[in-house]
């Protein structure tokens, strides 16, 4: 019995032991992780690297594609003898935005095919498939186009700017609209006016209304430089067409050609008078 | 006989000797726990022992100050502009995560003083000057080796499974040693029983 109580109060013991280890174990561990938890506790360590390393600094091409929305079939006829307000819209048609803005320039090309920038301005950066419209005043009646400069370094050309040229743009005035089928027969555009602006109408076919009455302030002016003699004399022959075009006026056109190319001899002649006008008002319609 | 009986008696007062040890430890140990959890959640905030800090160190740019892995003591609060090159500072970076490395240069730029710093492991500065307001602790030099890995192991999932594992271990020798000792009370039962039998059936 003496010796069961011994082991007993051996195992008694043993199993003290144990439990208190274990407690202290559990104690120092729950303080530890309590100790070390927090709203931020753990003291993070970052490790840096740095290396060295080449690459070409530059310009290099963001992807980008402008291209302007326009009707590749219809012709861009803008109506109007005012000042004109054009739009021209331009998307930047890729899937890649661009990193900066972008120039464009408004032409004005002449029937000498004379190039003259009406007008420049920048295109903001476009994002992917971004549009944006270009607006210009056209105040002069004739050809526009506008060319857009692509970003730099544009389907890998470095060298140079690439440029996108708009399909050109016709602003006329709404009257020439109307007189459209008299230019295939130059001899019928003797409207009332000045001898001087249907030798011009005969001379260039694809002349507008502008220059009609461009023509007209230039004859006009030329005759305050002639002697008044002759401006009486021209007066009296655009008189005389206008009396014999009031009498030949009539429902068919055709019935007047007889009647007008006697006018028109007759214009000739008072052209021949001065010749000095004539130049004039050839030079003011270029 | 009394030479015997002083040898057998030597080995469980060695037995109670560490019996008496364990318990003060675990008394000390229970009363400090109790201690700093009642002090630092009446003060709020973080956690701290004697006003310091302990964390977690979790990689090792500051390799030979302190291993990846060990606990380090920091000391919050305080005038967060008085240090000078070579005081090893605890900062919150722009990710919100905390960082301590050395202060290898202090730069004072309008009135504000701005800190260059460096792993010590590492070969370059960071990138960016730490400002003073982003500076939360001092090192303290007080550092214990390989806590830290069991702490975040403690922290984890299977972690804590694990640790409950002696606690289970406890219950079932505890169970264990029930079991025996009853079943001893019963054997013991059945002996008086089976001789107080005997001689009625004798006779």
């Amino acid at each position: 019995m003496n010796k069961t109580r011994l082991q007993t109060l051996k195992k008694k013991r043993k199993w003290l032991l144990m439990t208190k280890l274990v407690s202290i174990f559990y104690l120092l561990a729950i303080s530890f992780i309590y100790l070390t938890s927090g709203s931020a506790t753990e003291a993070h360590y970052n490790f840096v690297t740095s290396d060295s390393f080449e690459f070409q600094a530059g310009t290099w091409w963001d992807g980008s594609h402008l291209v302007f929305l326009e009707d590749e079939e219809e012709e861009n006829v803008v109506k109007g003898c005012e000042a004109v307000k054009v739009k021209i819209p331009v998307q930047n048609d890729s899937e890649y935005g661009m990193m900066g803005s972008t120039e464009y320039e408004v032409h004005q090309t002449n029937h000498k095919n004379d190039a003259q920038i009406v007008t420049s301005g920048t295109i903001p950066a476009l994002d992917a498939k971004e549009k944006e419209v270009i607006t210009f005043t056209a105040d002069k009646p004739g050809n526009y186009q506008v060319k857009v400069y692509q970003r730099e370094g544009y389907e890998d050309n470095y060298e140079t700017r690439t440029e996108t040229w708009s399909k050109t743009i016709k602003v006329v005035c709404e009257e020439d609209d109307e007189l459209k089928p008299d230019e295939s027969t130059p001899e019928e555009k003797g409207q009332p006016g000045s001898a001087d602006e249907n030798q011009t109408d005969t001379e260039e076919k694809e002349s507008t209304d502008s220059d009609r009455s461009s023509n007209e302030q230039a004859s006009d002016d030329t005759e305050e430089v002639s002697q008044e003699e002759e401006q009486s004399q021209d007066t009296d022959m655009s008189e005389e067409n206008k009396a014999t075009e009031d009498e030949t006026e009539g429902p068919s056109e055709t019935e007047d050609d007889e009647s007008e190319n006697v006018e028109e001899t007759e214009t000739q002649s008072s052209e021949e008078q001065n010749p000095d006008e004539d130049e004039d008002s050839r030079d003011s319609t270029k | 006989m009394e030479k015997r009986a002083n040898k057998k008696r030597k080995k469980p007062n060695f037995m109670i000797w560490l019996n008496r040890v364990f318990t003060v430890v675990f008394y000390t140990v229970l009363t400090l726990a109790l201690f700093f959890v009642t002090i630092s959640k009446a003060s709020g905030g973080e956690p701290e022992i004697f006003g310091y800090q302990l964390k977690t160190v979790q990689s090792g740019s500051m390799e030979q100050e302190f291993q990846t892995g060990s606990i380090i003591a920091v000391k919050p609060g305080g005038d967060m502009t008085r240090f000078e090159k070579g005081d090893v500072i605890t900062f919150v970076a722009e990710d919100q995560k905390l960082i301590t490395h050395r202060v290898v240069e202090v730069v004072e730029s309008g009135g504000k003083t701005l800190y260059r710093t460096k792993g010590d492991n590492n070969n370059a500065a960071d990138l960016n000057p730490v400002r003073s307001e982003n500076v939360v602790a001092v090192y303290a030099g007080f550092t214990i080796p390989y806590l830290g890995y069991f702490v975040d192991f403690a922290k984890s999932q299977n972690g804590a499974f694990l640790l409950l594992i002696p606690g289970i271990l406890l219950l079932c020798y505890a169970g264990f040693t029930i079991w025996r000792a009853l079943s001893e009370l019963d054997k013991s039962k059945k002996r008086l029983d089976q001789a107080s039998e005997a001689p009625q059936s004798e006779s």
